[in-house]
C-alpha cells in the first residue's frame, strides 16, 4: 500500500532566499492573463442605482486557479473567528480581480504585482512538488507568509512590496463591507427622535448636577 | 491616517503595524486583532496662525513684466520671519503636550526644533485676508472705514482685503458684516445724492 504523498514543506531559508531574489526578478515573470486593460471606466455619471455584479463594469482577470488561490490568501490574511467571517465569504475574491482589473491608474500598479507575486507563490509550491500554493499543508503556507510579512516590515518597497500590498488591499476590501465595518465597532451618525441632553451619569462625571 | 472613528475606507484597517513590535506586519488572527484594537483611535490636530507685516513682505512695480496693456506688473515680495517660525514652534509643542496628556504616541514627532519642517508652504492655507488695510489715516492705509479705497472713491472692496491680518476665528462672518456695513452706507449715500 502506497503511502499518501505528504505535502512538500517549503523551508523558512528556501522562502527567505527567494524573496531575496524576487525584487530583482518579479518583473520577468510571464503572467497569464495579464493583458493590458482596454475597458474604459464608469465615466464621471455611473448610474448609481443597480447594484453591479462583478465583471459587469469591466472584465476581470482571475482564471479559475487564480481565483481559488485568491480566496486562500484572502482567508490567510483574514480568517474567521468567534466575531466575523473571514474574507473570502464576504466576496474579498472578487474585489481584488476588480480592482487589478480597473482601468483606472490608481489600480494600474497593483496588477502586475499582485498577478506577479501570486505566481511566484504557485512557483517555489511547484519547486517542492506541490501543484500550486493551494496544495501546500495549510502550515506551509502560513510559514511562507509569515516569511513574507517579515520582509513586508523590514523592505516594504523591495521584497515586502506584493505581500505588504496584498495585505492592505484584503483588509481595505474587508474592512468596507457591512461585515467588516461591524466587526470594527463604527457607529456613525444615528438617527435620534428627541434628545434630552447629557445623561445623569455624564453629569455627575463632570461634577455637576442636572438643572430644573 | 484617518482622525477618530470616521466611516471605514480602503486604509481602515491598515498603517498599524509600527504600533506593535512584531518582526513582521500583522496578517490572519493579529491583523484582526489590530483592526479592533487602533481603528479609531488616531487623533491629529492642526493649527493655524497669525502673521503680522514684516518690512520682507511687499509689493513694487516690476522694472521688465509688462501687461498686455504696457502697465508695469506687480511684483510681489515674501517672506517668513521667526513671528512665524516661533508661533509654529509653540503650536507644536502645545499640541503635542495636549496629545501626550491624553496618552497618545506620536506617528509624526512634532517639529518644535524644526518649525520651517512643519509650516506649510505661504499660500496654500484659506482663509487668506489683507492686502488693503482699514485704517483713519489715508497715510497709512489703504480703505477708510466703510471699506472704500480712500485712492478710488467709487471702489469698495466688500471681502477680506480690509483685514489689517488674520482674525482670531474663521473670517467669514466678519466679512458679511463689513460688506453689509459697506453696502448700507452706499446706500445712505445714494439717498444724500454722494454718489
Amino acid at each position: 500500500m502506497t503511502e499518501p504523498e505528504e505535502s512538500p514543506r517549503v523551508d523558512r531559508r528556501t522562502a527567505l532566499q527567494w524573496m531575496l531574489a524576487a525584487s530583482a526578478s518579479l518583473s520577468s515573470i510571464p503572467v497569464q492573463g495579464a493583458a493590458a486593460v482596454t475597458a474604459k471606466g464608469y465615466g464621471r455619471d455611473p448610474d448609481l442605482m443597480p447594484v453591479y455584479k462583478p465583471g459587469e463594469l469591466w472584465p476581470l482577470t482571475f482564471s479559475t486557479e487564480q481565483r481559488n488561490l485568491a480566496i486562500v490568501l484572502c482567508d490567510l490574511i483574514i480568517p474567521s473567528d468567534e466575531a466575523s467571517p473571514n474574507a473570502s465569504s464576504v466576496g474579498v475574491r472578487d474585489f481584488l480581480d476588480e480592482w487589478i482589473s480597473s482601468p483606472y491608474p490608481q489600480q494600474a500598479p497593483d496588477r502586475n504585482l499582485l498577478l506577479q507575486g501570486m505566481e511566484k507563490l504557485n512557483e517555489e509550491a511547484r519547486k517542492k512538488g506541490a501543484t500550486g500554493f493551494v496544495s501546500l499543508a495549510e502550515e506551509d503556507q502560513t510559514a511562507l507568509c509569515q516569511d513574507l510579512a517579515i520582509h513586508a516590515r523590514k523592505d516594504p518597497k523591495g521584497t515586502g512590496r506584493f505581500f505588504l500590498r496584498l495585505r492592505d488591499l484584503v483588509a481595505g476590501g474587508y474592512y468596507t463591507t457591512p461585515v467588516g465595518i461591524k466587526d470594527l465597532g463604527y457607529r456613525g451618525n444615528v438617527a435620534m427622535p428627541s434628545w434630552n441632553g447629557p445623561s445623569p451619569e455624564a453629569l455627575a462625571h463632570l461634577g455637576l448636577e442636572a438643572e430644573g | 491616517m484617518v482622525s477618530g472613528r470616521k466611516m471605514p475606507r480602503m486604509s481602515a484597517a491598515t498603517g498599524f503595524d509600527w504600533l506593535n513590535d512584531r518582526e513582521g506586519i500583522a496578517f490572519g488572527k493579529e491583523l484582526k486583532e489590530d483592526a479592533r484594537r487602533y481603528y479609531g483611535s488616531f487623533q491629529g490636530i492642526g493649527a493655524q496662525g497669525m502673521m503680522p507685516p514684516n518690512d520682507d513682505c511687499y509689493c513694487d512695480l516690476d522694472p521688465e513684466v509688462k501687461d498686455q496693456w504696457g502697465i508695469p506688473a506687480l511684483r510681489f515680495h515674501w517672506k517668513w520671519s521667526d513671528d512665524e517660525l516661533k508661533q509654529v514652534a509653540h503650536q507644536q509643542k502645545a499640541m503635542a503636550s495636549i496629545l501626550e496628556s491624553m496618552g497618545a504616541r506620536f506617528k509624526r514627532p512634532p517639529e518644535t526644533d524644526n518649525p520651517l519642517k512643519a509650516i506649510k508652504q505661504g499660500g496654500k492655507i484659506i482663509h487668506e485676508v489683507g492686502g488693503a488695510i482699514m485704517g483713519a489715516d489715508s497715510t497709512k492705509s489703504v480703505s477708510d472705514r466703510w471699506s472704500r479705497t480712500w485712492d478710488v472713491p467709487n471702489l469698495i472692496l466688500a471681502d477680506g482685503a480690509p483685514f489689517p491680518g488674520t482674525a482670531d476665528k474663521n473670517p467669514t462672518l466678519t466679512i458679511f458684516a463689513l460688506a453689509w456695513r459697506a453696502a448700507d452706507h452706499l446706500v445712505e449715500e445714494l439717498k444724500r445724492g454722494n454718489v
